[in-house]
């Protein structure tokens, strides 16, 4: 569904992605973990069209994507939930949903349907339909970041630390959620550095150290891997 | 007492279209818009040549201009704002400070020096009210602002344009991840800036005389107005510039016409100085 063929990013004259190969299959959670400044998110940035490309090849649904602006590739198919969430403050929960489904909406077209089935994922979301984004909590606003993103009813959808300055409690609920949409159909390439919950979820990972995939496996044989142990699991 | 007042909203209605317009663009993009003064002057020039020159229907020449503004919104933004998107906030509102020298200038060779009188539509004519009769020109002034904010207001909030370029103007790069055509929405902004422009250059011509000079003391006190409403609040804008207008009209016929100038700025300071967050307050949500 993706492939990430030897890519390459600079910050100026700073090269933050470095030949970064990576591959996501139809209906796999794929996850890509790494400590901080490793490039989680420049590869993300780079797959949704945020980034320009030095080198290398993106390819989604079989199609070259390299260079098609940012704002054509979710009507393609492709949700990017931006880390730090980016909710839009001043317009409320229920205005924020709506907006997601821009890619794909024609006029007034009827939203109920995609609305019932994110309010049933995040009955919260409901509850505060009418409110203004930014006076949610973090997690509440981290629900709505990735109920927008449903909006657009992607084919595949790309996850930037969703449990960051979030509550155990509402990192377990919202790995759920991600775990029930996996479930409706939806691929995933989710980025994070709570790389247990992630291998937990996750069929497949690949570890990003200074812009660079130093090692890619099943998500159980990464686990047990003594160096990811060592480095992104606490020992 | 009554004509006063008339006259101060008349005038702060004016002061209130344009400080809308200028507050609209900065939440948009982060630019604080100094030819905002000269975008009302043009079209305030442009409507005079199409009666006086052209011998349009004085309507008409209402309804062109505003739409020659709207074309030159689009044009502005793609010289002035989008070559220079990238660059330090102060480059782009330098570029401002340049247009508005150019479209003074400018007009100063189109027009000439001498300021053009045009009327509006009702001519000098006056509405008696009771006892006290009032500029047929003020009320319309006002009552158009008031349909245009009710409009602004409605189109922001409840279509799917306004809904767009609302999320455009809160987190561009997010709104680009919703499949926003984010360059055509900030383009929209400019243009719907620049068509306020109009509407208060016609609006204002027949009250106040049209000339080259007319848009800095306009841009200055609009900006002012913002400020004092509370800057980037749509509502603080409106009720800034009609407060301001109103203020000074009291002014001039109560203390000095002399220095009906210096008190707007005397209450800028004293706003600054003790409320620096304007009358209204800044409320998020009412950011567009
Ligand atoms: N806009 C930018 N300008 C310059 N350098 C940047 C920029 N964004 C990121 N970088 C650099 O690129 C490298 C990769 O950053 P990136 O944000 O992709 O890392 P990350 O893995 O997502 O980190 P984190 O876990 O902290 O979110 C870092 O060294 C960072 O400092
Ligand atoms: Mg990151």
């Amino acid at each position: 569904m993706l492939k990430v063929s030897n890519i390459e990013v600079y910050y100026g004259k700073i090269r933050a992605l470095n030949s970064v190969s990576l591959s996501v299959k139809q209906g796999e959670i794929v996850t890509l973990i790494g400590a901080n400044g490793a490039g989680k998110t420049t590869v993300l940035r780079s797959i949704s069209g945020l980034q320009r490309l030095e080198k290398g090849k993106i390819e989604f649904l079989g199609k070259d994507v390299s260079i098609v602006p940012a704002e054509n590739l979710v009507g393609m198919g492709l949700a990017h939930v931006p880390e730090g969430r980016r909710v839009f403050p001043g317009l409320t929960v229920y205005e924020n949903l709506e907006i997601g489904a821009t890619s794909w909406r024609k006029g007034k077209a009827c939203l109920s349907g995609d609305l019932e089935n994110i309010y049933e994922l995040f009955p919260r979301l409901k509850e505060r339909s009418k409110q203004l984004a930014w006076s949610l909590s973090g997690g509440e606003q981290q629900m709505l970041a990735i109920g927008r993103a449903l909006m657009a009813r992607p084919k595949l959808l790309l996850l930037d630390e969703p449990s960051l300055g979030l509550s155990p409690v509402l990192v377990e609920q919202v790995f759920e959620v991600l775990h029930k949409i996996n479930g409706q159909g939806v691929t995933m390439l989710l980025v994070e550095q709570n790389a247990f919950m992630a291998l937990d979820i996750a069929h497949r990972g690949y570890v990003i150290e200074n812009g660079r995939i130093v090692l890619t496996d099943t998500a159980s044989a990464l686990s047990n891997d003594s160096k990811v142990k060592e480095a992104y699991l606490g020992g | 007492m009554i004509q006063l007042l008339i006259s101060g909203l008349a005038m702060g209605s004016i002061y209130a279209l344009v400080a809308l317009g200028i507050v609209v663009i900065a939440n948009a993009v982060n630019v604080v818009n100094f030819a905002q003064g000269e975008n009302v002057m043009l079209g305030a020039y442009v409507a005079a040549t199409l009666t006086l020159t052209l011998h349009l229907p004085i309507l008409a020449a209402y309804a062109i201009s505003i739409i020659l503004l709207a074309l030159y919104g689009y044009i502005f933004q793609k010289v002035a704002y989008y070559p220079l998107r990238k660059k330090p906030f102060i480059t782009v509102v330098v570029a401002t400070i340049g247009v508005s020298m150019f479209l003074k200038n400018a007009a100063r060779i189109v027009w000439g020096p001498q300021p053009i009188y045009f009327a509006g539509p009702f001519g000098e004519s006056m509405i008696r009210v009771g006892g006290v009769s009032i500029n047929a020109q003020n009320i319309l002034i006002i009552v158009v602002t008031l349909a245009l904010v009710v409009f602004q207001h409605f189109f922001f909030a409840k279509t799917s344009l306004g809904r767009q370029m609302q999320a455009t103007a809160q987190d561009q790069e997010a709104a680009t991840l919703m499949g926003i055509k984010v360059s055509r929405m900030i383009a929209f902004t400019f243009i719907y800036s620049s068509m306020l422009a109009a509407a208060a250059g016609v609006l204002l011509a027949p009250i106040f005389y049209v000339s080259a000079d007319m848009g800095a003391n306009l841009g200055l006190k609009a900006f002012a107005a913002s400020i004092i409403g509370g800057f980037g609040s749509v509502p603080g804008a409106i009720l800034g510039g009609l407060f301001l207008g109103v203020l000074e009209i009291f002014a001039a016929a109560y203390v000095s016409s002399l220095y009906k100038d210096a008190f707007a700025f005397i209450v800028l300071i004293l706003i600054l100085a003790f409320m620096p967050r304007g009358l209204f307050g800044e409320k998020i949500s009412t950011k567009v």
